[in-house]
């Protein structure tokens, strides 16, 4: 459609206002302390991942200053090919040339944190996003028609609930090469189907009685139309909200994954814990010893899980006005 | 003989923006067996009012200052220094209250005569079981449904017979005042006719005196010897029914009157007051009908006007009080 | 007034509900909400239609903008029927063909009350030879698009205008929504159209209301809002659903004001309902009094509510609260109250609850509207000899 503009233009406008409810709901969300914690601990591991091409050429320039022309062709700060001749014995604790110290294997654990924090963002992003869009469109169109398409899509969830999905996931692993791509498909397409839709459709179902979609009904909106431009954005907070949670939940199964070897991804936390443990460093009196090979990948995962969890249930109050005290 | 006399009564809620004047200086008197009625729009303070009566305040109801001077058997006391525990004897046998949309909080697990029953033997232990029986069958004969229907469950009830069951519960301990608080809206107007006449007779037969508080101008005529027009938190205009309708003196009243369509009579014009009903957080000072009022002046604007009694039992609000059959124009 | 031109007939108009949920067997019990109610609204005017709550008469006016599909019973507007329009399903609005206009074709009968009877008898005879098939594809070939077109005629207001409005959409969104969904106009003359009409339900100026969301508007300016929604279309005719009923005393009057002289100029017709008598006679010419389902009396607003005849109507009338202390009105004489039409007995509706009732009111079905003077119908056996 061929679109003219008089005074303002409309998209100003409509900037404008989301500006000024955006602004609205920051202010609510500012209240809630564990929230804004879970806000500054996803911004601090954006930050942390994205200065992760920083990290090798930081550390050259401080501690490899004069063997420069020796060891060009060495990258003691790769991830995953990295190894560093120069400390006798790995894995080495936490020195200067390493701040988190090296695993079994001889390469740099905070290069391997920083490598992969990028990726679980990507993985949990991908995942959930897939499991809202699936979520939300099911949700709004079982409430929207009822009947038939409600029963089947109502049942499946109950029996996606049951399933165990990691199990599942573990089985497939023998089959497909899980990468990361394929993961997030995976996990995201499965949980689509799950519990979502329930809370979301219970949602619809109180915007599909309300007075306005008749309105438009009658104004001979077709059923798609009323899906798209009256139910979903009515009941897109919550999806959104749903997002955090599903983040939370492809993180932490990525995490197991990684962990019984099951996934073919170069590095992520899952996969350090892993290195760990198939080295048998995660044994008996190891596990004090050789903290360095775990702690810093699990309490990342700890972290940026609960961070998102957070979150959610902070927006959860602003989305969801019964919870919101006043 | 007078039972009630409420002396400037302040109630402000407090707000994260600011106080909600929803009760600010409000008096009047009630004699005994007489009933007055409370008329205003939605938000103007009325179930404010008798809740600050009866002090049921929600937590962030703040008390300003003022009297209810209840009159008991000859002796007077003043309910708004009453501690608690004293209170609590005062309310339901002194005054009882008729909730707004009452007939949507009986408790659909519990039969409706059991819940007649608790709520008379919270305030008098000492009752047998039988007699609370009795009283409750007594009770529905007296409000107009069958005391075999004690046994039954609210959804059994339709809307009206739970309006009919509230009024017996509110009549349960033999108040001397029933405050009713919009009710019939929300009921058919047959249903309407029938409860109000009930209503009306009970009051009557016991003598009891009534407030009742409705935004609709017509039920308030038609049960009430007096009438308040409240206007954001403040009364602007108080007198026997029939003066309120023949000589209207504050342009708010005027207003009310002449907005309702007739079933009767001439087909009229009705008035339409411009604007909306003012917001009650932080209102301007002032008269607080000002901005809509055809009449205003910068008076109006400035000085907040006094409550005033213009002639025997006739109070008004307003610098400019309506001459009789002056005719005003709120224009479009 | 009297002979303008008849914009909407209705016949016979039927709605049941089923009040059981029954998984793999039959409903036997039907909430008859809408029950046999036929009535006709002129260009220009106004019919009040009132009655108690739960009577039907939300689900009669939801019917005709295509919000219910009828159960039974014809619309036809502007001399032509467009019930089959009004189903979903293409098998639903075959079957009414097939029961309205093919039937009588075949067996004979009568259809004159539907305008283009005897064009279709015509088109089924010559054109299709008597081929059924072929007659009810020729009628439902543009039915999406008859029934936009009908949706453009026929718009609705809704009584709550806290609910009415989406939350989330402006109020330009709102109001140019129909302008959206029908494909009318570009973006630019799309905002001068809404600004002309917020102009006229009097939200000015325009451009402060546009841009707001409509929890940033009191009550009557919602409602203000969903008037203009109603009208961007231009429409013929107006389902309001007690438009006034939620709003504060001193706003009402401006809304009720603002409909008549909208009416006016854009010479549109409502169906007004509403359960309050005296903003009936206020806002309409003729009234219809429903009770359980059925029209029981219909006429010139001022005649009925001068001689109500019916008992109910009587009833209604006396139980009205009057404005003015002096006046004592009489006891409304009636027992009982309104119970839901499930299933209800072929007699009289109001036999339970009428204090006239005879043996007759008893034995015979629901008695017939009949004309007692010009322009006043009742249906009940007091006026049948
Ligand atoms: N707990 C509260 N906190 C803050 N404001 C309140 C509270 N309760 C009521 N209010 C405000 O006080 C004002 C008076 O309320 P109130 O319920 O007394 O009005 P009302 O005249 O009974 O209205 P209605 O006819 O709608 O019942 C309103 O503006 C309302 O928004
Ligand atoms: N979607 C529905 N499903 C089942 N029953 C319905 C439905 N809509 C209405 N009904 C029933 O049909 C009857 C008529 O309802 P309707 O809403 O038309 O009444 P009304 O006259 O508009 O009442 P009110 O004055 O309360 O709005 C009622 O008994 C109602 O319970
Ligand atoms: S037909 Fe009979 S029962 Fe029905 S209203 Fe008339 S007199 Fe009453
Ligand atoms: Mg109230
Ligand atoms: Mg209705």
């Amino acid at each position: 459609m061929k679109e003219e503009v008089i005074r303002e233009p409309l998209w100003k406008i409509r900037l404008r206002l989301w500006m000024r409810s955006f602004k609205q709901n920051w202010e609510l969300f500012r209240e809630k302390k564990l929230a804004l914690f879970g806000l500054g601990v996803i911004i601090f591991f954006a930050i942390f991942g994205a200065l992760y091409p920083m990290y090798p050429v930081l550390m050259k320039n401080i501690f490899w200053k004069d063997q420069e022309d020796m060891f060009s062709a060495m990258k003691p700060y790769d991830p995953i090919i990295g190894y560093d001749p120069f400390i006798p014995g790995h894995p080495s604790p936490p020195s200067p040339r390493h701040p988190l110290g090296t695993d079994p294997l001889g390469r740099d654990i905070l290069s391997q944190l920083m490598y992969s924090t990028p990726r679980e963002f990507t993985l949990g992003i991908t995942a959930a996003l897939i499991t809202v869009v699936i979520g939300t469109m099911i949700g709004a169109s079982s409430a929207y028609f009822g009947g038939v398409v409600d029963t089947f899509f109502m049942r499946l969830a109950d029996i996606v609930m049951l399933f165990p999905t990691l199990a599942l996931l573990m089985v497939l692993s023998a089959f497909i090469e899980l990468d990361l791509l394929k993961l997030a498909l995976i996990l995201g397409f499965i949980s689509g189907f799950g519990s979502i839709t329930i809370v979301l459709k219970a949602q619809a179902l109180t915007v599909k009685v309300r007075p306005f979609i008749e309105a438009a009904k009658s104004a001979g909106g077709s059923d798609m139309y009323i899906i798209f431009k009256h139910i979903i954005p009515n009941i897109l907070p919550l999806s959104f909200l749903y997002m955090m949670f599903g983040v939370t939940s492809a993180i932490f199964s990525e995490a197991v994954l990684s962990f019984f070897g099951l996934v073919n991804v170069r590095m992520s936390w899952g996969i350090m814990i892993h290195t760990a443990e198939s080295q048998g460093y995660l044994g008996g009196e190891f596990i004090g010893k050789f903290w360095w090979l775990w702690l810093p990948a699990g309490a990342s995962i700890t972290l940026l899980c609960s961070a998102f969890y957070f979150l959610g249930r902070g927006l959860e109050e602003i989305v969801n006005p019964r919870l919101r005290k006043r | 003989m007078e039972i009630l006399s409420v002396k400037d009564l302040k109630m402000y809620y407090k707000t994260k923006l600011g106080y909600v004047k929803a009760v600010d200086g409000i008096s009047f008197t009630l004699d005994e067996g007489e009933s007055m009625g409370i008329v205003g729009e939605s938000g103007c303070g009325k179930t404010s009012v008798s809740m600050t009566i009866l002090r049921l305040l929600p937590e962030n109801a703040e008390f300003m200052g003022g009297k209810v001077l209840f009159n008991l058997d000859g002796k007077t006391v003043d309910l708004v220094s009453l501690p608690e525990s004293e209170m609590r004897r005062y309310r339901w046998k002194g005054i009882s209250m008729i909730f707004q949309a009452a007939m949507n909080s009986l408790n659909p697990v519990y039969k409706v005569g059991d819940q007649i029953i608790e709520a008379m033997l919270n305030h008098n232990p000492k009752l047998s079981m039988d007699d609370a029986k009795k009283k409750v069958a007594e009770l529905f004969e007296l409000v107009g449904l069958d005391p075999r229907r004690m046994d039954q469950y609210p959804h059994q009830y339709s809307g009206g017979m739970k309006q009919r069951a509230i009024i017996a519960m509110a009549l349960s301990c033999d108040p001397k005042i029933i405050i009713a608080d919009e009710p019939t809206t929300a009921l058919d107007v047959i249903v309407q006719d029938k409860i109000l006449r009930e209503m009306k007779k009970i009051q009557e037969k016991l003598n009891m005196s009534m407030i009742y508080i409705s935004h609709d101008i017509a039920v308030i005529a038609e049960v009430s010897d007096k009438i308040a027009v409240m206007y954001a938190g403040k009364f602007v205009e108080l007198a026997d029914s029939i003066t309120i309708f023949k000589k209207p003196m504050h342009p708010y009243t005027y207003g009310l009157m002449h907005a309702f369509p007739s079933v009767t009579g001439e087909r009229k014009e009705l008035t339409t007051i411009p604007g909306e009903p003012i917001n009650l957080l932080n209102p301007p000072k002032g008269c607080r009908f000002a901005p809509r009022c055809p009449k205003a002046d910068e008076r109006c604007f400035s000085e907040d006007p006094e409550y005033v009694e213009v002639e025997k039992g006739h109070f008004v609000a307003c610098h400019h009080p309506l001459e009789v059959g002056e005719v005003i124009n709120f224009g479009e | 007034m009297g002979n303008e031109k008849t914009i909407l007939k209705i016949e016979g108009l039927r709605k049941l509900f089923p009040a059981e949920r029954r998984l793999f067997r039959k409903v036997r019990k039907f909430v008859h909400a809408v029950d046999g109610v036929s009535y006709e609204i002129r260009e220009g005017e106004s019919l009040a239609l009132v009655g108690e709550s739960g009577c039907g008469k939300t689900t009669t006016g939801k019917i005709l903008v295509g919000l219910y599909e009828p159960t039974d019973g014809t619309v036809v507007m502007d001399g032509r029927d467009v019930t089959p329009f009004l189903f979903e399903s293409y098998g639903k609005a075959e079957n009414y063909i097939r029961r309205v206009y093919i039937d009588k074709f075949k067996n004979g009968g009568n259809g004159n009350h539907i305008g283009n009877f005897e064009e279709y008898k015509k088109i089924f005879k010559d054109k299709f030879n008597g081929n059924e098939r072929e007659f009810v594809k020729y009628i439902l070939k543009d039915r999406k698009k008859e029934m936009k077109n009908l949706r453009k005629k026929v718009q609705m207001i809704f009584q709550d205008p806290y609910e009415s409005l989406n939350p989330r959409m402006t109020i330009f969104d709102t109001i140019s929504e129909p302008l959206n969904i029908h494909n009318i106009g570009n973006l630019k003359e799309r905002e001068e159209m809404v600004a002309e009409l917020l102009d006229a339900v009097g939200l000015t100026p325009p451009e402060t209301f546009m841009f707001r969301f409509p929890h940033e508007l009191s009550g009557g300016q919602r409602q203000r809002v969903a008037i203009a929604r109603a009208l961007i279309l231009k429409p013929r005719f107006i389902v309001a659903d007690e438009p006034t009923s939620m709003l504060d005393v001193s706003i009402r009057t401006g809304i009720m004001k603002l409909m008549l002289k909208l009416a006016d100029e854009y010479n549109m017709s409502y169906l007004y309902i509403t359960h309050d008598l005296a903003v009936a006679r206020y806002m309409s010419n003729r009234i219809a009094v429903m009770y359980l389902g059925k029209i029981v009396e219909m006429g010139d607003i001022e005649e009925v509510l001068k001689n109500p005849a019916h008992p109910y109507s009587k009833a209604l009338l006396d139980a009205v609260p009057v404005p003015d202390p002096e006046v004592k009105r009489e006891e409304p004489n009636i027992s009982g109250s309104v119970a839901k039409p499930i299933n209800p007995p072929a007699r009289c509706r109001f036999y339970d609850r009428c204090p006239y009732r005879m043996e007759r009111c008893k034995k015979d079905p629901h008695p017939q509207l009949r004309e007692i003077a010009p322009e006043h119908h009742v249906a009940c056996y007091l006026f049948e000899k």
